[in-house]
C-alpha cells in the first residue's frame, strides 16, 4: 500500500461521531445544491411552439401584392373564412408587422397540418399572392420540465445557498477531523515527512465526497431514465420525453464533475487548516 | 572520528528583539552521548529545533553531518530531518497502541507492513517496551511514556538523536535507567543531544554536560 493510502486511511479512521455527523451533513447539502442545478440544468427555457419561425405546423403566412385592390383582398378573406379547412384567419398590413414592407399578410391556421398543405397548394396559384411561409410540421415540445421563473429562481438560490453552507459544515468537520488526527500530523512533520503526502489525503476525502454525491446525482438520473422507459403512461416517462437521453446525462456528468470540482475546492480549503501553529511539530 | 554537529557563532533573537542564543559555539563528535543542561526558557528546545533543522538559523553556522542547515534547499532539509530522531519536549504519545505508535511513523515514511513490524518490535525491544507494545500509551508510567518516545525516535535507525527535556517528570532512579538505554543506543554508533533541567550531577561523573548559561553554551 502506498503511503498515500495508508495515510489516507489513517485519516478516515481519526474520523468520529461528530466529525462524521457534519461530512455527512455537508454531503447532503452538497448533494442537494446539486441535485437543483441538475434539475435546472434539464429544465431548461420554457419551450415555445416552432420557435425558428413563430409559427405552428398548421399555421402559414400568406403574402399579398401591394398590387392588389382593397375588393381583391376582402373578398380573398371572406373566401378563407368560409372554408371548412381553415380554423381562423386574420389580416394585418405589412408595414404594422415591418414598416418597411407593403402589402398584406393573411395569417391562416388550418384544421391540420394535412389540410394545410392542400391548402396551399391551392392558394399559392392565387393572382396577387406573391410568397407562403408555413409552420413547420413537428411536434410540440411537451412542458414536462418547463419551470416557471420563480421556481428557477428559487433553485438557483437554492443551488448557492446549499453548496454556500456544504462548504462551512465540511470546514467544521474537517477542523475537528484534523484536530483528531493533529498528532499524527505533528509526528509526521517532525520525522521529515514531505507536505506533499500530509496534505493529499485531506484534499482527496474532500474530493472523494464530492465523487460520491455526483455520482448518486448520475446513478439516480439513469436509474430514472431507465426506470421510466418501460411505462408510457407516467409522468417520469412525460419527463425523460422532454429531455433528450444526451440532455439527461450530460446534467448528470455536469453533476459528477462540479461535484469532483467543488471536493477538490471543500479538500484544498481544509488542507489550509494544516498551515495552522496548531500543527507545528515543535511545541 | 568525523564531526557530526559543529554549530559556531550562533545567534539567535525572537521576534521581540530578545536575545535567547548568543554566540553559542558547539563540537559534537559522532558517537557521542552529549547533555546539554539549563533552566527552564534558557533556549535548549530552540537549539534543538535549530540542529533538527525545524527552524531557520538567523546568524551563524550549523552543520549537521557535514551539511549547512542555513543552506538546505526545503527537500534536502527534509532528507535531513529523516536522519534525525527526534523527541519533542513534553512528548505525547498517539492515541493508539504502543506498537501502532512505532508502526505508523515507519509506514508513513514508506516502510510495508513486514518490515515496519520488524523494525517496531527491534526498537521496542531496545528501550524495554516490548511488553506494552499492545499497551495503550494513556496507561504508561512516565518512564515508559519516555521509552516510548526514544522507540518513535530510533526506529529508522537515526545517525543523530536529538532528545528535548528527556527527564521531565522522572525519578533519580528512572533518570539512570534512560541513561542505560542512551548508552546502548550510542555503543550502536548513534550520536545523542539530549537537554535536561539542569544540574543533575549524576551526569557528570559519566557523561559529557554542557550548560547553557545565558544564551552562551558552556563545558559544565
Amino acid at each position: 500500500m502506498s503511503t498515500y493510502l495508508f495515510l489516507f486511511r489513517e485519516l478516515l479512521g481519526a474520523i468520529r461521531t461528530r466529525s462524521a455527523l457534519l461530512l455527512v451533513l455537508s454531503s447532503l447539502l452538497l448533494f442537494a445544491g446539486l441535485a437543483s442545478l441538475a434539475v435546472l440544468l434539464l429544465s431548461g427555457t420554457a419551450p415555445t411552439p416552432a420557435a425558428a419561425t413563430g409559427l405552428a405546423g398548421d399555421e402559414a403566412i400568406l403574402f399579398l401584392s401591394p398590387r392588389l385592390s382593397a375588393e381583391a383582398v376582402n373578398a380573398l378573406y371572406l373566401d378563407m373564412r368560409e372554408r371548412d379547412d381553415v380554423e381562423q384567419v386574420n389580416f394585418r398590413f405589412a408595414q404594422e408587422i415591418n414598416p418597411g414592407d407593403t402589402g398584406g399578410r393573411l395569417f391562416l391556421r388550418a384544421a391540420s397540418a394535412a389540410a394545410l398543405t392542400d391548402l396551399l397548394d391551392e392558394v399559392a396559384l392565387l393572382d396577387g399572392v406573391t410568397t407562403v411561409e408555413r409552420g413547420e410540421d413537428r411536434p410540440a415540445p411537451r412542458n414536462g420540465f418547463s419551470l416557471p421563473i420563480a421556481v428557477r429562481i428559487a433553485l438557483l438560490c437554492c443551488v448557492v445557498l446549499t453548496i454556500a453552507a456544504s462548504f462551512l459544515l465540511a470546514r467544521s468537520a474537517f477542523r475537528i477531523l484534523l484536530r483528531a488526527f493533529a498528532s499524527e500530523v505533528r509526528l509526521l512533520r517532525l520525522t521529515g515527512v514531505s507536505e506533499r503526502m500530509i496534505h493529499p489525503p485531506v484534499i482527496g476525502l474532500g474530493v472523494l465526497i464530492g465523487l460520491l454525491t455526483g455520482l448518486i446525482i448520475l446513478v439516480g438520473i439513469a436509474l430514472y431514465y431507465f426506470a421510466s422507459g418501460g411505462d408510457a403512461g407516467s409522468l417520469a416517462m412525460a419527463a425523460s420525453d422532454a429531455a433528450e437521453p444526451g440532455r439527461l446525462f450530460g446534467a448528470g456528468v455536469v453533476s459528477l464533475l462540479l461535484g469532483l470540482l467543488l471536493g477538490g475546492l471543500i479538500g484544498l480549503l481544509s488542507a489550509s487548516l494544516l498551515g495552522s501553529r496548531e500543527f507545528s511539530p515543535l511545541p | 572520528m568525523s564531526v557530526m554537529i559543529q554549530v559556531s557563532e550562533l545567534h539567535f533573537s525572537t521576534e521581540d528583539g530578545i536575545t535567547v542564543l548568543e554566540d553559542v559555539h558547539l563540537h559534537v563528535e559522532r558517537g557521542d552521548l552529549v547533555f546539554i543542561v539549563g533552566p527552564s526558557s534558557s533556549g535548549k528546545s530552540l537549539l534543538l529545533g535549530l540542529l533538527g533543522a525545524h527552524i531557520s538559523p538567523q546568524h551563524g553556522q550549523i552543520l549537521v553531518y557535514g551539511r549547512n542547515v542555513a543552506r538546505l534547499s526545503p527537500q534536502k532539509c527534509l532528507g535531513l530531518r529523516r536522519q534525525i530522531g527526534f523527541l519533542t519536549q513534553g512528548f505525547s504519545p498517539l492515541p493508539r497502541p504502543v506498537l501502532d505508535n512505532v508502526l505508523f511513523k515507519l509506514r508513513a515514511l514508506g516502510d510495508f507492513r513486514e518490515k515496519a513490524e520488524e523494525k517496531a518490535l527491534y526498537a521496542l525491544e531496545t528501550v524495554g517496551l516490548l511488553r506494552e507494545k499492545a499497551a495503550d500509551p494513556s496507561e504508561l508510567t512516565s518512564l515508559n511514556r519516555v521509552r516510548l518516545g526514544l522507540a518513535l525516535a530510533i526506529c529508522d535507525d537515526p545517525l543523530l538523536l536529538l532528545l528535548d527535556d528527556l527527564f521531565n517528570e522522572l525519578s533519580a532512579e528512572e533518570i539512570s535507567e534512560v541513561c542505560t538505554i542512551l548508552g546502548q543506543l550510542r555503543s550502536r554508533g548513534m550520536t545523542i543531544l539530549a537537554s535536561a533541567r539542569g544540574p543533575l550531577p549524576q551526569l557528570r561523573e559519566k557523561h559529557r554536560v554542557l550548560a547553557l548559561v545565558d544564551g552562551r553554551v558552556v563545558e559544565s
